[in-house]
């Protein structure tokens, strides 16, 4: 959970004033996780515009609902999980989700993922071969790797089996290693 | 590990440092005109929604069927004309020093400005 700054402990009394609601408190609140939440926003939605719109959602409703935080340690976790729940809201509200069709293979030889791991660390912008993800693999790419969500988690969340959830982060990096190996980007 | 699990650490770690966007103040005053707009309208609705109370409670008590009695009249126990009467008969008699006189008047205001039990009257 301590990925991007969601994990950095809180001053109680900044909490607990920010939960009456003082302003200098929620601006301190604010700055403590806007950075962190801004970070998952862009990468879930692939956009830093609409992470920056969805931004505002998220601590427009962290501040409604602050006063339901008893323990100031949990409340990075809490803010993380607000946030990765509206993300796939905004997500499912595009209704833009596509699912991997069930011809794409999702196996490869050592060779060719070697291949791929030569041509990732040699990509100028990582954003380019991300567009190549469906919505839905996106946010399994970036909350397994970059958030640290396990597979299990991500059933959970986003309401799967996990080994669905396996099967299509498989395929999500096959797409992306295919793609790299091919030069295509 | 795997290939793949190799695969996938580089791409955390290249996505991760891709994505190092700070949220600025432009950020911070949006934010701050959504949450003015939403109390401005929060303040909003409670005035409408404590003045319709409001209006509420008076039109019941104006309409509610209550109705008062017509008249009350209530028997004044002290006749105010006959104490001002006893009270310049009093002074003429300590004006003339007939104190038997002002003595059996102030006796007679006495008994006259005891309390009387009310009466009322519909």
């Amino acid at each position: 959970m301590s990925a991007h700054g969601f994990g950095r402990p809180i001053a109680p009394e900044i909490l607990k004033a920010a939960q009456r609601g003082q302003p200098d408190a929620l601006k301190r609140f604010y700055s403590h996780f806007a950075d962190a939440v801004l970070r998952l926003c862009s990468g879930m939605l692939g956009s830093a515009e609409d992470g920056r719109d969805l931004t505002q959602d998220i601590f427009i409703k962290a501040f409604a609902c602050l006063a339901d935080i008893k323990q100031p340690l949990a409340v990075g976790g809490w803010l993380k999980q607000l946030s990765v729940r509206l993300a796939l809201d905004t997500l499912r509200q595009r209704n833009r989700q596509q699912l991997l069709s069930d011809d794409e293979s999702d196996n490869i030889g050592d060779q060719s993922w070697n291949s791929a791991i030569d041509s990732l660390t040699r990509l100028d912008d990582v954003e380019r071969i991300m567009a190549v993800l469906s919505e839905q693999q996106r946010v399994l790419v970036w909350l397994y790797a970059v958030e640290g969500y396990s597979h299990q988690q991500l059933a959970e969340l986003l309401q799967l089996s996990e080994q669905n959830v396996r099967q299509q982060y498989r395929r999500a990096l096959t797409k992306l290693a295919t793609q790299l190996k091919q030069g295509e980007l | 590990m795997s290939k793949q699990q190799q695969f996938s650490e580089l791409l955390g770690q290249r996505l991760t440092a891709a994505h190092q966007e700070t949220a600025d103040d432009l950020l911070w005053q949006q934010l701050q005109q959504r949450l003015d707009k939403k109390r401005r309208k929060l303040t909003l609705w409670l005035s409408s929604a404590a003045s319709l109370a409001f209006i509420g409670m008076l039109s019941g008590l104006l309409y509610s069927g209550y109705i008062e009695p017509e008249t009350v009249a209530v028997a004044d126990p002290v006749d105010s004309y006959q104490l001002e009467k006893l009270d310049v008969a009093i002074q003429q008699s300590i004006i003339r020093n007939d104190h038997e006189q002002v003595e059996r008047l102030i006796a007679q205001r006495q008994q006259l400005n005891k309390p009387q039990p009310r009466t009322y009257t519909l």
